[in-house]
């Protein structure tokens, strides 16, 4: 919805109508904006008022709110339920994401230096040889990956998931680690060679303080990728290993398909960490994100 | 171009190379150690073995039994089950990833004006991005269900009920209107930050000029837009190509009657339950063939219009 190009050539006018022009625009923009930020809003806002609502209550009217009849028993419920223990759960994946990340960053950043610092053909040859990562599809090579880790006993187990997940985000960590020492003058290295420190030493003692914004951006991603994550889990964990979120809000509503006071208490018990995160981090998602892409 | 010199300059220096330097790839080595060899057991050894299986015989413990040609390929595209998914999957991809782009630049024009109102909008735009895949869809089906809110308002009303989840062709689109509700904050943030590269100046003079906002949006913004558009393309599709979480939570596992089901998820229902590794494998291999051409052919398309302008 643009104004029609204005013909008259006559300035005072023009710039009159400009202002006008502005505001009708932002009108426009919002009467677009707000349906849609609505439509975002509204799925959020239906599970948290029907997770303290009577099934009765959200069958008969979803989108109200019943203030002499909300409770908080299916929450409550919720907590312990015997078939889906959230508390636990949080605490198994907040472990995953935990473990994933100091391995991928020990792992990760050595070979990042060398890459980055690395003048010759094989440096070259390495961070290709990572990239080639981003374009494997993650479920396309679950069912032979499977049979890798049977061979060394590590189905069924959390070093096996932990392994897979972590080898899942080398190639992004490493791309995003190499561009960032890339930008660190060589200079500070060199203070260090004639200080005597050896490769390794240098790197952490020296470049890895100093790779606080990238190292953070990883952390975003790689927390909410492992978080999030459930075809590794359930299929490398296995049915009888402890859940994560993921694996055990898809185990619970195996059972309880059609009884709302449990689906929608466990469904604002699983996004609640994650909202609460996006709160407190949102500027640092969006630029890791941005890095992340924009980057690649 | 620049690609050949830098070539050039790597194949010069090796020959000189010192013995200090030779010395320092020693120490490089345990340092870039760990991740080559994870990386080669968890990520490219199962590529290969993924390539292997689809030209070979398996029996359902998954033990070797020699090679049959493209025996896995002719019988994973001559089953109804499977063509389907790949047609899906096509669909999916492909409408999914034109709607979320040309929304996405759409609302990222919108957005792109300072302000905490603003702020807000791009916040609920992009909150999904922080939510699992497999949350989405059960979140989704709980509204959608025969009994779930949009139904019940819509018979508040006096209308009928939409079969979103359960009439086949309804639920394709119910699929893709939930995958654009699940992917549309990312596009719209990358388009955003591409927006951010636009001086601001140009922008300006135009308005001066008499542009009115759609000669300059097409004239100015589109063309330096052209970098994030491809990436947006790219990362989308890829993406999308995969699907898989939200099939398994949204219509629980491709239903109703497996229309629709992705490849990915087929990739994972015949390989595991259905002991079909061979096949398995032949889908493994088309999606990663897939996934290089159309990354391919984007990049290629988006090199020769850069040569032209």
């Amino acid at each position: 919805m643009t104004t029609t190009p204005s013909i008259a050539p006559v300035r005072p006018t023009r710039r009159r109508r400009g202002r006008a022009g502005a505001r009708a625009a932002a009108v426009v923009r919002h009467a677009v904006l707000i349906p849609i930020a609505l439509l975002w809003l509204v799925p959020l806002y239906v599970v948290i008022i029907n997770a303290f609502k009577t099934n009765g209550d959200i069958v008969a009217a979803p989108f109200e709110i019943p203030f002499d009849r909300i409770s908080l028993e299916y929450l409550q419920f919720a907590l312990v339920n015997p078939n889906f223990n959230v508390v636990g759960a949080y605490g198994y994946t907040a472990l995953l994401v935990v473990v994933n990340i100091v391995l991928l960053i020990v792992i990760a950043g050595p070979v990042s230096y060398v890459i980055s610092r690395g003048l010759n053909t094989r440096h070259r040859a390495l961070l290709f040889y990572f990239l080639l990562g981003t374009f494997i599809p993650g479920q396309a090579i679950l069912i032979p990956a499977t049979t890798v880790l049977r061979t060394l006993g590590l189905m069924n187990s959390f070093p096996g998931l932990v392994l897979f997940q972590v080898v899942a985000h080398l190639p992004v960590t490493i791309f995003l680690f190499v561009g960032y020492i890339r930008s660190i003058p060589r200079s500070i290295d060199e203070a260090a060679i004639i200080d005597g420190a050896g490769m390794l030493r240098r790197y952490w003692s020296v470049i890895f303080p100093l790779m606080r914004p990238i190292v953070a951006t990883v952390v975003i991603l790689t927390g909410m990728g492992v978080w999030n994550d459930f075809v590794h889990p359930q299929i490398i964990l296995g049915p009888f290993s402890p859940k994560t979120v993921t694996t055990g809000i898809y185990a619970a509503f195996g059972l309880y398909v059609n009884d709302y006071t449990i689906i929608f208490p466990d469904l604002l018990l699983a996004i609640a960490p994650l909202l609460i995160f996006f709160v407190f981090m949102q500027r640092h998602i969006v630029s890791g994100l941005t890095t992340g892409a924009l980057k690649s | 171009m620049t690609a050949i010199s830098k070539g050039a300059v790597g194949r010069v220096s090796r020959p000189t190379a010192p013995l200090g330097r030779r010395l320092a790839g020693l120490a490089e080595f345990p340092m870039a150690f760990p991740a080559i060899a994870l990386f080669a057991l968890f990520e490219l050894l199962p590529t290969v073995l993924a390539v292997v299986y689809s030209f070979a015989s398996l029996d359902s413990f998954g033990t070797f039994r020699g090679f049959v040609g493209f025996d896995n390929y002719v019988r994973l595209l001559s089953d109804a089950n499977s063509v389907r998914a790949l047609g899906v999957t096509a669909v999916l991809a492909s409408v999914g990833t034109v709607l979320i782009n040309v929304i996405g630049v759409g609302l990222a024009v919108l957005l792109n004006h300072p302000g905490t109102i603003y702020h807000l909008y791009r916040a609920a735009i992009f909150y999904p991005f922080v939510i699992s895949g497999l949350v989405v869809g059960f979140i989704w089906r709980a509204i959608l269900n025969p009994d779930g809110a949009i139904n019940s308002l819509l018979r508040g009303i006096g209308l009928p009920a939409i079969p979103f989840l359960s009439d086949g062709n309804t639920a394709l689109a119910t699929v893709i209107g939930v995958t654009i509700w699940n992917s549309l904050g990312v596009t719209v943030i990358l388009y955003l930050a591409g927006l951010q590269t636009v001086p601001a100046e140009l922008l300006e003079a135009a308005s001066v000029d008499g542009a009115n906002a759609w000669q300059r949006f097409r004239k100015i913004v589109w063309p330096l837009l052209g970098p994030t558009v491809t990436i947006n393309i790219v990362l989308t599709s890829i993406g999308l190509l995969r699907t898989y979480d939200l099939i398994v939570s949204l219509t629980g596992g491709g239903g109703p009657a497996g229309q629709t089901e992705t490849i990915a998820y087929r990739i994972i229902s015949l390989g595991l339950a259905g002991g079909q590794v061979g096949q398995s494998s032949a889908g493994a291999v088309l999606l990663f063939l897939a996934t290089i051409v159309l990354a391919g052919v984007v990049l290629l398309l988006r090199r020769r219009n850069e040569d032209i302008t």
